[in-house]
């Protein structure tokens, strides 16, 4: 069924969309700390669009936020960048060992203050970007394991490395400050 | 159990924040915009000839198009595009950068090149395809960046190969786009949302993919007729 949005409905289609246009973007970006300059010219293009027009019959608004915001990471990133990631997917494939994690353990234990999961968040960032992406799927989207898979496109056994190798540095490197 | 680090991330993306962000973003647009709108009459005099020089005679028909005519015969057509319709690809290739004096001695004509004032040429490419083997040993095409400055964002993307297609990440080029002509060259022209537009032709012997956003149309038709002689 179409939609007509408007002017007027702008805050209502932001606030309806946001999750999911920030899940495509973080999916997506090349590099986490341009995720919000992303996400906040994807919408700007959205509003001048609706000041010009007044108003666009849609069959879909989250799959048209989400077209705005595919073009604007493609133009985001100049082409030197946007070749390295062709490849670098082709890497991150190769990475196989696997790893285990504690039966007891949770991330809770490490970050049991604000400014230790402040920490742990900023540790994470300096990871490789896919390592960032797993961990906001993990645990801001709380998906399982096969779903983050699906969303990054790369293997089960891959997103369950990455996750439960960090998880370990974390462990190793911040679990006595949390004591 | 309290997710702490869902709280940390949902402060670094923050909604209330971003939403703030956005609305201030789109006043400074519409000043930016505004400053250039209210001219003098004797500047806006001026600036109107200059622009009838490229564009002798515009009109909107029913599909949202402008179609333009000038005095060298030149057809501008500019199809507009829902972004919705683009497609999209990943490409095998290997890009390196090359030196400026470089690039102008192989082809010269990119002195005559005309971009917005504002406007600097940024970065230069070479694209290099496999050639049977595992390493990228085949040039395959050039590519040429100009940037504005911040505050605009402009940015031009001039793409050219001797082969018969550019190779691109993005498509927005369809059989039923009504085609513009320069002097003898026909081209496609493709405005996709407010701000971007696309071209592709061939001219002596290259392949031209132009990407230009944050320009005008008179901007872009400007720069393509600096290539198109």
């Amino acid at each position: 069924m179409s939609t007509q949005i408007s002017l007027e409905k702008f805050r209502q289609i932001y606030d309806d969309t946001y999750n999911e246009t920030l899940k495509y973007i973080i999916c997506n970006t090349s590099n986490i700390d341009d995720v919000n300059e992303l996400l906040q010219s994807t919408y700007v293009e959205l509003y001048i669009m609706l000041e010009k027009k007044k108003s666009i019959l849609l069959d879909n608004v989250q799959s048209y936020i989400i077209g705005i915001a595919k073009n604007k990471i493609k133009r985001h990133y100049s082409i030197i960048k946007r070749f390295w990631n062709v490849h670098k997917v082709v890497d991150v494939e190769s990475d196989s060992v696997e790893q285990e994690i504690p039966d007891n353990f949770s991330i809770e234990d490490v970050v049991v203050t604000k400014e230790i999961a402040q920490k742990v968040w900023e540790y994470i960032k300096k990871k490789d970007i896919l390592t960032t992406k797993i961990f906001y799927l993990y645990y801001y989207n709380e998906l399982k394991l096969s779903q983050i898979a699906a969303e990054l496109n790369i293997t089960e056994q891959n997103v369950k490395n990455k996750l439960y190798r960090t998880l370990n540095e974390l462990r190793k490197n911040f679990l006595k400050e949390g004591d | 159990m309290i997710n702490r680090i869902k709280e940390v991330i949902d402060n670094e993306y923050n909604k209330e924040r971003n939403y703030e962000e956005i609305i201030n973003k789109t006043s400074k647009k519409r000043e930016f915009k505004a400053r250039f709108v209210l001219v003098p009459a004797s500047i806006l005099v001026i600036v109107l000839i200059s622009v009838s020089l490229l564009l002798t005679k515009t009109s909107k028909d029913n599909n949202n198009v402008i179609v333009s005519k000038n005095d060298n015969n030149d057809y501008i057509y500019i199809n507009e595009e829902d972004i919705q319709n683009t497609a999209s690809a990943q490409l095998d290739v290997d890009a390196r950068a090359i030196q400026v004096n470089d690039m102008y001695e192989r082809w010269p004509f990119l002195y005559n090149v005309e971009v917005p004032e504002d406007m600097e040429l940024k970065e230069a490419f070479l694209v290099f395809v496999r050639d049977g083997g595992d390493d990228y040993t085949k040039e395959r095409q050039t590519q040429i960046v100009y940037e504005g400055t911040k505050e605009r964002d402009s940015y031009i993307e001039i793409a050219f190969t001797k082969e018969d297609e550019v190779l691109r990440c993005l498509y927005y080029f369809t059989n039923n786009q009504v085609k513009s002509r320069i002097g003898n060259t026909e081209l496609q022209i493709v405005k996709i949302g407010n701000t971007s537009y696309y071209t592709k032709f061939r001219y002596n012997d290259l392949t031209f993919e132009i990407e230009g956003r944050n320009i005008t149309g008179v901007e872009f038709i400007k720069l393509l007729k600096s290539i198109i002689v």
